[in-house]
């Protein structure tokens, strides 16, 4: 699966090319931290919002790269920004959406997967604070990946046990399958387990046949795959 | 005995012009009996001629009556027109003790009358609306209890989310800041690496509590949606049908869901199963929720607190909670909750 190499930034310098983001949380403090990171990593923070219909009103306007927005707005504090996400992934094809939350659900992730044709992303709130991670989930999600909360993938692990349960996966395919149900690459999962891309290849290649699923046309499709097996087998 | 204002020759008198003496004798005769709620009023209604004739009862030491269920029931007030109702209290011992509400055509004297054969009957009936009317009050305070708590359960899950949780959560972001300002100089890393990792551990910690007191995606997306979610997290594999989508009301979705929890918590620790079912779905005005495990069996609801505290729960919102042999062994829990929503 072929993914084009970042384009490196000077840090605090947005360019012509910085990724643009608009943000949605109903805390200001908070909005304003991100912000922070996001332009000191590069990116070009575009607007902000306090609630779903600010944010679509922001996204009509600035047409962003990604949104990234809280679950739980104004005005009914629920899951306007799932809600948000599925629309403003209908409505822009070519914005992405990372929904951010204080609790992680595979049921949740797996729906925003299913309803939005890639370049979304679910992660837990404090994940923010891995800055390295955090700005790389909004690159991968510009660049049309996406990106599942390793806290969704270890719940569903969890309940296929620590054993070899999981089909007769190696603990090497596990760990590959973990890696992949978060929305890596192939080219992710070699750096993160200093692996050739050839033995990520055939162990993906194993896995896949020892679960078997078809292979699947592209990382989204990958991820979604992977998820839906954990949930239902 | 039943004292009735009226010099009983005086009703015998009107009696014995208006009504056949074989009417009341067979009143007397007919009401000699235990009765079934309903029947008197039956038998009333067929002896004066008044279908429509009911019959209230005053509620012991408060201003207010109630029918032969128990079931608040206001008298009418004074007003005219054909829908006008005319009613006769009925006294002993100078304390009212039932209110016929009839025609206004019907005869004073011949309802008094009739009221006098019913006697004991209205005596007895009294106490059991008495009854009836109390215990409806103590289960309709004890939902009001259960009702409260989850209201409060929720509002807590909520403060914590708005307050305490999503500052951590901005926290760990300035500390992240500060984390990236100190660099390679370990006299400031280290001990920001160490608050870090202190306050991750904390949100976690917080987030489990928040979910145990009251999990936002019941709040968020209703039963089947966090019924899945428990499923999700259970270590022993759940198979979850659901025959619906619809959100409840909050206090039977809130049952439920505790209902699930709980048994599959058990499923977890006691039933060494190698998988569990839940199926929830309505049916005639109920919601029916149903955990079964393939594992040893032999959970009473009799025995442990959790499964009585469920059976508490359940019986709170009205409904009906089991705990059965599951056919093949293992355990079956069964709860039906009336929902007509």
């Amino acid at each position: 699966m072929p993914e084009p190499a970042p384009v490196p930034l000077a840090r605090g310098m947005p360019s012509a090319v910085a990724i643009r983001v608009v943000l949605a949380d109903d805390s200001v403090l908070f909005r304003e931290g991100i912000a922070r990171v996001l332009a000191d990593n590069g990116f070009a923070v575009a607007g902000q919002a306090a609630d779903a219909s600010e944010l679509h009103a922001a996204v009509d306007r600035l047409l962003p790269d990604v949104v990234v927005t809280d679950i739980r707005m104004p005005p009914t504090n629920t899951n306007e920004g799932l809600l948000a996400a599925r629309r403003i992934r209908a409505e822009h094809p070519q914005t992405g959406v990372l929904v951010l939350s204080q609790y992680v659900e595979a049921r949740q992730a797996v729906k925003l997967l299913q309803d939005a044709p890639a370049r979304v992303g679910y992660l837990l709130k404090d994940r923010v604070s891995d800055i390295s991670e955090f700005a790389d989930a909004v690159r991968r999600i510009a660049r049309g990946g996406s990106v599942i909360d390793p806290e969704v993938v270890a719940q569903l692990l969890r309940r296929h046990g620590e054993d070899t349960s999981l089909k007769g996966l190696t603990g090497r395919e596990r760990d590959i399958l973990a890696l992949m149900a978060q929305g890596r690459s192939n080219r992710a999962i070699c750096e993160r387990l200093f692996l050739s891309p050839k033995t990520v290849e055939t162990h993906v290649g194993s896995i896949f046949a020892k679960l078997g699923l078809l292979p699947a046309a592209d990382d989204h499709r990958r991820v979604l795959a992977v998820l839906t097996y954990l949930r239902n087998a | 005995m039943l004292q009735i204002a009226l010099p009983f020759v005086f009703l015998w008198g009107l009696l014995s012009t208006r009504l056949a003496r074989s009417a009341v004798g067979d009143l007397v005769i007919e009401l000699d009996r235990p009765l079934l709620p309903g029947e008197l009023r039956a038998s009333l209604a067929r002896t004066l001629g008044d279908p429509s004739l009911q019959v209230l009862y005053p509620r012991e030491g408060q201003d207010r009556w109630v029918d032969a269920d128990g079931r608040p029931a206001p008298l009418p007030g004074p007003g005219g027109g054909r829908q006008a109702r005319t009613v006769t209290v009925v006294e002993r011992e100078g304390q009212p003790l039932a209110a016929l509400i009839h025609d206004p055509a019907l005869d004073q004297g011949l309802v008094r009358a009739a009221a006098a054969a019913a006697g004991m009957a209205i005596v007895n009936e009294r106490l059991q609306a008495e009854v009836r009317a109390q215990l409806e009050e103590v289960r309709a305070s004890r939902q009001r209890i259960v009702e409260a708590g989850d209201a409060e359960r929720r509002r807590v899950e909520r403060n914590l989310h708005d307050g305490a949780q999503q500052r951590m959560v901005t926290l760990t972001l300035s500390l992240a800041m500060l984390r990236e300002r100190a660099g390679g100089d370990p006299a400031m890393s280290a001990p920001l690496d160490q608050a870090a990792a202190e306050l991750k551990q904390a949100i976690a910690e917080l987030r489990e509590l928040a979910r145990g007191i009251h999990p936002a995606i019941l709040t968020e997306e209703g039963l089947p949606a966090a019924v899945e979610a428990l499923a999700d997290r259970s270590p022993v594999p759940v198979r979850v049908r659901a025959d619906f989508d619809e959100r409840l009301p909050g206090p039977i979705e809130a049952t439920a869901y505790f209902v699930v929890a709980e048994s599959l918590t058990n499923v977890t620790k006691y039933a060494r199963a190698s998988g569990a079912r839940v199926a929830l779905s309505r049916r005639d005005g109920h919601l029916r929720v149903e955990v079964t495990d393939d594992g040893v069996g032999g959970a009473e609801a009799s025995r442990g607190s959790g499964l009585r505290g469920l059976e508490d729960r359940v019986a709170a919102v009205r409904g009906s909670f089991c705990v059965q042999e599951a056919p093949g062994g293992g355990t079956c829990v069964l709860a039906e909750i009336p929902c007509d929503a």
